[in-house]
């Protein structure tokens, strides 16, 4: 019996052993990252280039090869005729025609998933030649670990004309940000222009009511918010809980940071030029003492920061609060829903400025989305090519095809980053009666719509509120930014991660998180502050400053 | 042919699958060990030793963190084991089949419902205008915003845990209350006792080998005290008292990719969990003279 | 015989458990009305959080939305078929393995070793990147065998089915021997007809794991017609928490058109309802007490 039990012991114990020696010796061949497609040998290759035509950005390429791909979808209406789908259609039948490509998408997945599934494909090295990623610490982590091709050289040489005007939009800052150690490494749809710049949208027809001027300032805000508060039972301007990646701690009133200059989770050059970090200077202790303030009088509610996003619109929604803090396109949401419970409601946006006159709006990133080549794909310019191909749609639309850019092959959508402003200037004139608009013919006839349904009037739009959204959006919401010529932008200076950020980071944004939220709901004095910054500091905050000077001034 | 060799046949198809899916990829602990790099795999990854578990230990609140986590872990298991098994016992007393089948099927529903929206509820009960309030209000007491305050985040985390649970023990005691003889209970009867006492000296003994095999399996889920209820419930006012490893690391991953520390954070997980449960066969076998497995 | 004040006495102490064990109902079904009026409801009324018991505007849209895509039809057949194959699965290994594990050290010298050999692979994992690995090596992404072999084993309803076979009378087991039974015919006649209310137990369970799976499908599968029905639902909406910082254009219009309370909520209806229909179906083997007849004392 003893003898049966270790018999059977050892038996187990072996083929554990000799599993883990296997799969080591398997991970070795097996786990690796696996050629994408057989390559030429180089003679042949050499020759080829040899002989090489000029470089056509739109030519095929010299050789058939199949190229893996992976697909992410939005799930709205595509708008494909009968028989196409996300991975065929005439998009796709184009690239492999022109370019001479076999596309084989590898898998697909609705866009939530995505971002799961391309995590793991990373971390398991098991990638497609042509994928994108949609956070910039993937990017950064792909480009660590040399598992993307540097496309310098091929965008330099083979993208278009168009291509290159659409990334001139931003004034090159996406292409910037983009490069590292002086390579550019992926291409990516762009940051659009004002997108995350937040107004105060305020109910105006309680504004009429009450006999209160439109808004200008911080302290016109207030007195706007204890109003609606005592007549029309609201209980002060709605947050929601910080998010885990939120900009910083008190996102929801950065536009009270911002009237007061303060730049928050953002890299920020100060007076002398140097980079600093927006927290821990002294206008954002200015910023949270004025919220601390408003938040003692009730006119923050005093739930924000245990409100999660669903509530927050549900203050909004029901009539509970009658200013709150959103981008230009709280038309569509949350007000598309606000109007459906309330069609008498008129909102409107309003930038707000300090006592000089002046509004400051905090831009986003500049680069969204962004598709790679995997390292050892033997044209790296298949990338460029196709989204030449792509960017060429606007301007020269595909014949038979009518569908969204998510059915394209590589789906980054590549707008203009100032796209917003277009759209606002041309309806705009459309709406002054001047029908000589210029631009894409897919945007001129969203325009065109746009500005029909706005003139029916905002009683008509209440009622149907599908439309609502849009026209509220663009009209109201993108006024205060484009027609504001005293509107400063300020970008985030920075965007990597430095070696002490690896180790620390994490730990100051807890204290960052710690210190606004305490002062904020008052159970800290506003003198903490300096008590924070000190440990900020002291914590790697300062190291982290340094390294941050260092890597900019490369 | 032994029955032995029979009891090797039945036993060898669920070893192999163990074996390919569970034992193959345990290799990848190593990864625990190692500074992990895609390209490189496990095998070419450079090797740094305790490195990944010494910055767990060194992150701030690293021992706060484990404290939440055993402590809304134990608190769980212990109020889901005992209201499941009260809710079993007293179900049991009804004689109504259909009313009794229609509970039973009834409290397993809530475990359906996600934490996204079980959480969206939960908050909408404890804010300071939520129905919970509202009574407190007519009692004559303050609101209570109940999200905000670490005293009573963590009641509200065992409690709506037990909620949504509670019905999967209560299934598996209500199987196990099959098994009793009835005739245990008849002579019982004849002995003169009511069904409390019967409760006590017939029922309770007949499913205490089941009663202890939940509370110990349970103990493997020690270190994890419900991320998705948490991080759907959570906000950064009871952090203090409601952060779990799981929580932390998860934020963590969002600012930068850390495949390795999640590895090792399981590995020691792992350990924890088989550390308790050897500890509990052995204090069962010693002092109960019963091998719980 | 019992008096009448015991008789009463017993009688309030019925009423006061049945009263306790109808509110504690109660609490578990207002959750699942709630959800269900939220479902049937309009979408702005449910993003004011108007809705409490019954539905407000009452319409089916959020049904619509997750029944009109093709891919829905799709994903729920593979998931029937994924529950069929892997509940079945499931039970032929948790009997096999539970039976020969709850014999005596005794009977079956290797047992302890298996014990501890499969909850150590309970307890011990890997992770999730070299698991994907292994599957891929083993050439299963993509095909219904990576939803089903991976969880084959139910190390949990193993040990609890095996803890049920313990618990039956040792007289079996002597009456099965008298008899000159063997290992297999002990198995099939008589200790699987004796334990039907723990084997329900664990099919129920084993069938529940398989219908809510969501993550396997997710990881293992490429294309979207394979996905089983959790993952494809689970990817119909955005996160609840939306945060708005991040959010790009296609989001903004899709929110202002779907809302995620109602379609969300909609989801776990589609989920729930072929488990609540098969649960009494499985009751019928709740059967109290086991036949004794056929063991002589």
């Amino acid at each position: 019996m003893f003898r049966r039990k270790t018999g059977v012991a050892a038996v187990l114990v072996c083929i554990i052993l000799l599993a883990a020696a296997c799969s080591n010796k398997g991970s070795n061949d097996s786990m690796e990252s696996t050629p994408s497609s057989p390559s030429p040998s180089a003679a042949e290759s050499a020759s080829a280039s040899d002989v090489a035509p000029a470089k056509d950005p739109f030519g095929p390429l010299p050789e058939q090869v199949e190229v893996k791909l992976s697909k992410g979808e939005g799930g709205g209406d595509l708008n494909l005729p009968q028989g196409e789908t996300y991975t065929n259609n005439k998009f796709t039948e184009q690239i492999e025609t022109q370019l001479n490509v076999k596309l084989n998408f590898v898998w697909e997945t609705k866009n939530e998933a995505y971002q799961q599934k391309i995590k793991l494909a990373i971390a398991s090295n098991d990638l497609p030649d042509i994928f994108y990623v949609d956070d910039y610490n993937d990017y950064l982590s792909l480009i660590k670990n040399g598992q993307i091709e540097d496309l310098t050289q091929a965008f330099a040489d083979y993208s278009s004309d168009e291509l290159k005007r659409v990334y001139g939009t931003d004034g090159g800052a996406g292409l910037r940000t983009l490069t590292i150690g002086g390579k550019l490494y992926g291409l990516s749809a762009l940051g659009a222009v004002h997108d995350p710049v937040n107004l105060a949208w305020v109910r105006k027809d309680w504004l009429d009511k009450i006999g209160l001027k439109e808004p200008d300032t911080v302290e016109d805000l207030k007195t706007i918010v204890a109003a609606f508060n005592e007549k029309m039972g609201t209980k002060g301007i709605p947050g929601t809980a910080t998010s885990d990646t939120a900009i910083q701690p008190l996102d929801s009133f950065d536009v009270i940071f911002q009237a007061n200059h303060a730049n928050p989770g953002q890299w920020v050059k100060d007076q002398d030029g140097n980079v600093i970090y927006g927290s821990v200077a002294p206008e954002t202790k200015q910023a949270l003492g004025q919220i601390q303030q408003m938040y003692q009088a009730g006119l923050i509610d005093l739930e924000f920061a245990t409100t999660k996003s669903d509530q927050w619109v549900a203050r909004i929604a029901n009539g509970k609060a009658g200013v709150f803090f959103g981008p230009w396109w709280s038309g569509w949401y949350p007000l598309t829903d606000a109007i459906k419970n309330d069609p008498k409601a008129i909102w409107r946006a309003y930038a707000v400025k300090d006592e000089s006159g002046v509004a400051y709006g905090r831009e986003g990133a500049p680069v969204g989305r962004i598709a790679v080549v995997k390292k050892g794909f033997k044209y790296p310019e298949l990338l460029v090519k196709i989204l030449n191909y792509e960017v060429d749609q606007q301007k020269n639309p595909l014949k038979g095809t009518d569908a969204s850019w998510d059915a394209w092959t590589v789906n980054i959508p590549l707008w203009d980053a100032d796209l917003g402003i277009q759209y606002y200037n041309n309806i705009q004139a459309l709406l002054n009666g001047n029908s000589n608009i210029e631009g894409k013919p897919a945007d001129l006839d969203v325009q065109r719509k746009v500005a029909e349904n706005f003139k029916k009037g905002e009683d008509w739009l209440a009622q149907n509120s599908d439309m609502y959204g849009e026209a509220v959006s663009r009209v109201f919401g993108m006024a205060p930014l484009v027609k504001n010529d005293k509107l400063v932008s300020v970008y985030n200076e920075f965007y990597g991660q430095t070696p002490t950020m690896e180790k620390r980071w994490v730990n100051l944004r807890k204290l960052e998180s710690d210190a606004f939220l305490q002062i904020a709901l008052g159970k800290q004095t506003l003198d903490y502050f300096d008590e924070f910054v000190k440990q900020w500091n002291d914590q790697g905050g300062q190291t982290i400053t340094q390294e941050v000077n260092a890597a900019l001034s490369n | 042919m032994k029955p032995g060799f029979h009891y090797h046949l039945m036993l060898i198809p669920g070893i192999i699958l163990l074996l390919m899916f569970s034992v193959y990829p345990m290799f990848g602990i190593v990864m625990a060990f190692q500074d992990y790099n895609p390209t490189k795999g496990f095998s070419g990854s450079p090797w740094v030793g305790w490195e990944n578990f010494t910055y767990m230990f060194e992150l701030p609140d690293s021992y706060l963190i484990f404290k939440n986590t055993v402590y809304l872990a134990v608190s769980k298991i212990m109020a889901n084991l005992l209201l499941s098994l009260i809710f079993a016992l007293l179900l049991n007393e009804i004689k109504h089949k259909l009313l009794k089948r229609s509970i039973q099927t009834v409290v397993y529903f809530p475990h359906f419902v996600s934490w996204v929206l079980f959480g969206g509820i939960i908050a909408q009960i404890f804010s300071l205008d939520g129905v919970v309030n509202v009574i407190l209000q007519m009692l004559g007491q303050q609101p209570i915003q109940f999200m905000a305050s670490n005293y009573w985040f963590p009641a509200l985390l065992v409690g709506s845990d037990v909620w949504k649970e509670f019905g999967f023990s209560t299934i598996i005691f209500l199987a196990a209350l099959t098994g009793i003889n009835p005739a245990l209970y008849e002579a019982a009867g004849i002995d003169g006792a009511n069904r409390l006492r019967m409760m006590w000296h017939v029922t309770l003994p007949g499913i205490r080998t089941t009663v202890i095999l939940i509370a110990v399996l349970s103990l493997q889920n020690v270190m994890n005290a419900g991320f998705e209820q948490i991080l759907n419930l959570y906000n950064p006012l009871v952090y203090h008292s409601s952060d779990i490893i799981d929580t932390y690391v998860y934020r963590i991953g969002l600012l930068q990719s850390q495949y390795e520390l999640g590895t090792a954070v399981g590995l020691l997980k792992s350990v924890v969990s088989i550390l308790l449960i050897v500890i509990s066969y052995k204090m069962a076998v010693k002092f109960a003279n019963y091998r719980i497995f | 015989m019992m008096s009448t004040a015991s008789h009463v006495i017993s009688r309030v102490s019925y009423g006061v458990i049945l009263a306790v064990l109808l509110a504690i109902a109660a609490g578990s079904v207002f959750p699942i009305l709630h959800i269900l009026a939220v479902s049937l409801s309009d979408k702005a009324a449910a993003s004011a959080g108007k809705i409490f018991l019954l539905p407000v505007d009452m319409n089916f849209a959020a049904y619509s939305i997750v029944f009109d895509d093709r891919q829905f039809f799709q994903s729920f057949a593979v998931s029937v078929e994924r529950v069929l194959l892997g509940g079945w699965v499931n039970f032929a290994i948790t009997l096999l393995m539970a039976y020969p594990l709850s014999r005596e050290k005794e009977a079956f010298s290797a047992r302890n070793v298996y014990m501890w050999f499969i909850i150590f692979t309970m307890l011990f994992s890997g992770g999730l990147i070299p698991w994907y690995m292994a599957i891929k090596q083993f050439g299963m992404i993509n095909s219904i065998w990576a939803l089903v072999l991976p969880t084959a084993v139910p190390v949990f309803n193993v040990i609890l089915l095996m803890n049920f076979f313990r618990n039956l009378p040792k007289e079996l087991d002597d009456a099965a021997s008298i008899d000159g039974a063997g290992p297999w015919y002990s198995l099939m006649k008589l200790y699987i007809p004796l334990s039907l209310p723990a084997i329900a137990t664990v099919t129920l369970f084993s069938i529940v794991s398989h219908w809510n799976a969501f993550f396997d499908g997710l990881i293992l599968i490429n294309v979207p017609h394979k996905q089983p029905l959790q993952t494809y639902l689970n990817q119909i909406v955005v996160q609840m928490n939306v945060n708005r910082s991040q959010m790009t254009e296609e989001d903004v219009k899709r929110l202002a058109l779907l809302s995620d309370k109602t379609v969300n909520s909609a989801k776990i209806f589609i989920a729930l309802f072929p488990i609540a229909a098969l649960y009494p179906f499985l009751q019928r083997y709740f059967i109290h007490g086991i036949t004794l007849g056929s063991v002589k004392e």
